[in-house]
């Protein structure tokens, strides 16, 4: 779990930088860099909710 | 104003600090934005990984990936000592993998900057990937 942890501040960093670049507008751009990172974040805890399972089947 | 900018010294700028070009190009929030994201994921790398982030013997496709975030990166080569990293004695293994991803993610991120750098000066009004999902973006 800890390991995903370790990642949120890149994942939050790349879902903005990501946004910014992608769109024409700065706002849109900002709008859309959240919405990415909350779409990395959600990833890691999916993806530490499975090893956590795999792990430990009864977590 | 920013037409008349040259986009190949924006590019280099922004190469060698993050944000750089995009400020020269008079673009300051995005600049500003991506100095803060970049050079923040970067030294956070560094300082997570105690300055043993950067090494090409040991992490050469690593080390090409960095090598996008700026010549800091050659330099932090440069000056490492040749001596071993002593991993799990001097330095966590999961900080220094961690550490790594950092760096080398500050690094993509920075050539991903300098591309939409380089199409916003090519062509200003094109919509971007974020944009096409919008009615009447194309």
């Amino acid at each position: 779990m800890i390991l995903f942890l370790y990642f949120l501040p890149a994942a939050v960093a790349s879902g903005i930088v990501l946004g910014l670049a992608g769109s024409r507008e700065l706002r849109r751009g900002l709008v859309r860099g959240a919405l990415n990172s909350v779409f990395l974040v959600g990833g890691l805890v999916t993806l530490a909710l499975l090893v956590a399972l795999a792990e430990n089947p009864a977590f | 104003m920013a037409a008349r900018r040259k986009i190949g010294l924006g590019i280099v700028l922004g190469w060698l600090v993050p944000g750089l070009g995009h400020l020269y190009m008079k673009r300051h929030v995005h600049g500003a934005l991506y100095a803060l994201c970049i050079g923040g994921l970067f030294a956070a790398g560094l300082l997570l990984a105690r300055g043993t982030a950067v090494n090409f013997e040991i992490h050469p496709w690593y080390f090409t990936c960095q090598a996008f975030a700026g010549p800091v990166t050659f330099m932090l080569e440069f000056l490492r000592g040749p001596e071993a990293i002593n991993l799990g004695e001097s330095v966590g293994i999961l900080e220094h993998q961690t550490g790594v991803v950092y760096v080398a993610t500050a690094g993509v991120l920075n050539l991903v900057t300098l591309a939409e750098l380089y199409r916003r000066h090519v062509e200003p009004t094109a919509p971007g990937p974020a944009d096409t999902m919008r009615k009447g973006s194309t």
